[in-house]
């Protein structure tokens, strides 16, 4: 039996990379509340919610994702004692993310280390990354699907090198995962498996590839473990969206989503040029120079010549190469587009760029050179906090910053401050309500989640005793007409491109 | 009776004299007024602005803006003036493109100031007589900028002999006195603001962010009087 295992972390890369996961759990959590909440983290937070009060999730394969997401936030909500959405707050709401982004740094030691130092420069770029900073400080999906993927890449790896039937167990564990967390994640499974089809037509990859396989990796073990792995990823999904069997019909529901991601793909009001995610990642903006895509975009070429260069055995650099150029350009060539997508061929690009990062560092003998290890890492560090400390922190909310898309304005702080304040001078015993007419009101239902009783109309009810209604611009003359003039009103910023308008009673105006 | 008829014809003619006079006065001032010319941006938003009628808040009108008289001869005197602000480092751009001319909503025409309350300050380098003040925050989204003040002064601290010509802020939350006027959604026409000849050299303009975020924007500040001679 060849050893093989020889490429795999030592001790030592897991304290380093335990050490960077620890720094990424703590270091994303600094000002984690304030962003103000997005539209899609508050469509979460309410399934979350959901989630907390009945027990179950009803997947809808309209307008949800998988069942992962709430899921994981649900428990960190029940371990800080959070039981509905008006106990919630928005630091809470993401730290799934922070935590899903620290354990995949940890879980870059499951992938082989064809030279010395890649696996920890690979997570230096995710750790400090303004993108997975961004959005791993974000309630979103993609923080799990990222790590869902890396797991399964990884353990596809090491049961690969070993040949022990616990890796094929998680390769199954995590596309389960990767299903329970978007649909999209059948995308990638695509491009794993057009990656490796593309791999061994590659005569000299195929052969540093089976070089590389265990004995174990028989063609019987395949086969097994082929069949394990299909069985593990159906138990999942069909637990996931059923909601551990509450909900049977979820299941089903997730076959019907398939058109719908389709019809979704198409634009949604989302379509942007082929080029777009290329823009975000490398066109300076007057916030900041795009160090992080430049330096992935540089060390990215020098891993991915290098792993192809003859003789190379890096197959799985040349592996993450094609998959992530694949990922790019389905992505790119898809009209839906949003930044935190990119974080799908992201992931591969970030390792392969570590692989070439660690390549100068053992430039030109092979060995580490100490001159050339520290400058290069210092300035890259340098450069990548730059990047990050402008864009994740100090202009997170500026509409300049490519990655807040569609970001919720934090004037809606004051709608409920304001709405607190009329709240507090209603004198009656009856309830207080806030009639919404709007037909795109997200993300008011986390900021109004303190109110017990709003409603969401398309037009103004006739009956109904409101203290406060908010409407979209569209609505509001035809409010104002309705509410006559002992009603006054303010603009109020809903998103970056969208106002709102504030009716409050005349007395409370002058309060 | 015949007494009352001589009284009135005995009062015609001069009364016609005078109403005559007045109307040549009025003709004569007139033809030295003429509508002030704005040169406008590109509009930068897709869609007609929505028709908005409310009694606190002003729409965005539909058709040509009402135009402003003017004396002739009256120019841009903050037209390459040296600005001032309360952010000595501003985020984005720098203060010479408030007053450069270039009134386009793109990326890189304007200068962005820090959060909360901040001014800009335009010394024209002379006292003048000020009609009116153009003025575009940014007008590629739909944005609203809260507690907007514009003030024209002689003293450059605007400690003393401040003349307030536009006040959005009802509530007082500049401390500059509580004021009147309407806030209004930013559009490529930005707002013109009446002056009315008011004299002076520097003019101040405050805001308090916006509806999309905290920061203050400037696209262009425009400035329309005769200098002093």
């Amino acid at each position: 039996m060849k050893s093989t295992v020889n490429l795999l972390p030592d001790a030592r890369v897991w304290l380093w990379l335990s050490c960077i996961a620890l720094a990424v759990a703590l270091f994303y959590r600094a000002g984690l509340d304030q962003r103000p909440v997005h539209t899609d983290e508050a469509v979460n937070a309410v399934i979350t919610a959901e989630r907390l009060e009945n027990g179950t999730y009803q997947y809808d394969p309209h307008d949800r994702h998988g069942p992962s997401l709430s899921w994981l936030e649900s428990y960190v909500f029940k371990f800080h004692g959070v039981k509905s959405l008006s106990q919630m707050d928005s630091a809470t709401l993401r730290l799934s993310s922070v935590f899903t982004v620290a354990a995949t740094v940890l879980i870059l030691g499951l992938l082989p280390e064809f030279i010395t130092g890649a696996t920890m420069a690979s997570a230096l770029l995710l750790a400090l990354g303004a993108p997975f900073v961004f959005y791993g400080r974000y309630g979103l999906h993609e923080p799990i699907l990222i790590f869902s993927t890396l797991l399964l890449i990884g353990s596809l790896s090491r049961f690969w090198l070993t040949g022990h039937l616990r890796w094929a167990l998680l390769v199954g564990l995590s596309a389960g995962l990767a299903i329970c967390t978007k649909e999209s994640a059948l995308v990638s499974f695509l491009c794993l498996g057009l990656s490796y089809f593309i791999l061994v037509k590659i005569k000299s990859t195929r052969t540093a590839l089976m070089n590389l396989k265990s004995a174990l990796v028989d063609e019987k073990r395949v086969r097994f473990s082929i069949s394990l792995v299909i069985l593990v990823i159906s138990i999942v999904t069909l637990l996931g969206y059923s909601s551990m069997g509450q909900n049977p019909s979820g299941f089903y529901d997730f076959f019907k989503s398939l058109p719908l991601l389709t019809h979704r793909a198409a634009g949604s009001g989302h379509e942007k040029p082929w080029f777009t995610y290329i823009t975000w990642l490398i066109k300076p903006t007057e916030l900041s120079f795009p160090f992080f895509g430049w330096i992935v975009l540089l060390f990215g070429a020098v891993g991915a010549v290098r792993s192809f260069l003859p003789n190379s055995t890096a197959f799985l650099i040349q592996f993450l190469v094609i998959y992530g150029l694949l990922i790019l350009t389905i992505y790119s060539l898809t009209p839906y587009k949003t930044p935190w997508l990119m974080l799908e061929f992201l992931l591969p690009a970030v390792v392969v760029a570590g692989y070439g990062m660690a390549s100068i560092w053992n430039f030109p003998e092979n060995k580490p050179n100490p001159i050339l290890q520290r400058s290069v890492t210092l300035l890259t560090l340098f450069l990548l906090i730059r990047q990050t400390d402008r864009l994740c922190f100090r202009y997170q909310n500026d509409s300049q910053n490519p990655f807040c898309y569609s970001g919720t304005s934090p004037d809606l702080e004051r709608l409920s401050k304001r709405l607190d304040y009329v709240a507090s001078l209603n004198q009656t015993t009856s309830p207080f309500i806030i009639a919404v007419v709007s037909k795109d009101y997200w993300p008011l239902p986390w900021y109004l989640r303190q109110f017990n009783h709003v409603g969401y109309f398309t037009e103004l009810p006739d009956h109904l005793n409101q203290n406060a209604v908010i409407s979209s611009l569209e609505e509001a003359p035809r409010i104002a007409q309705k509410l006559g003039k002992t009603w006054t009103q303010e603009f109020i910023g809903q998103r970056q491109d969208m106002l709102l308008v504030l009716f409050t009673p005349e007395d409370a105006h002058r309060g | 009776m015949k007494s009352l008829l001589t009284k009135v014809s005995s009062l015609t003619l001069p009364c016609l004299t005078l109403a005559c006079g007045l109307s040549l006065i009025g003709v004569a001032r007139a033809e030295d007024l003429v509508p002030l010319k704005v040169v406008l941006p590109k509009p930068m938003l897709a869609g007609t602005p929505v028709p908005l009628k409310l009694p606190n808040l002003e729409a965005p009108h539909s058709g040509r803006r009402a135009d402003i008289l003017v004396p002739q001869g009256t120019v841009n005197l903050a037209l390459n003036k040296p600005v001032t602000s309360s952010d000595k480092d501003p985020v984005l751009g720098d203060l010479t493109l408030v007053t450069d001319g270039e009134k386009s909503g793109d990326e890189g025409n304007f200068v962005e100031l820090g959060q909360g309350k901040q001014w800009v300050q335009i010394d024209l380098q002379k006292s003048g007589t000020i009609y009116a003040v153009a003025l575009w925050h940014y007008h590629s989204q739909a944005r609203v900028y809260f507690d907007v003040v514009v003030q024209i002064s002689d003293d450059p601290t605007f400690s003393k002999d401040v003349k307030t010509i536009y006040n959005s802020d009802t509530g007082n939350e500049l401390g500059l006195g509580a004021g009147q006027d309407h806030l209004y959604i930013e559009t490529y026409e930005g707002r013109l603001i009446e002056a009315k000849g008011v004299k002076g050299r520097y003019v101040r303009l405050y805001s308090r962010g916006n509806s999309s975020n905290e920061m203050n924007h400037y696209i262009e500040v425009e400035v329309y009087g005769k200098s002093s001679s």
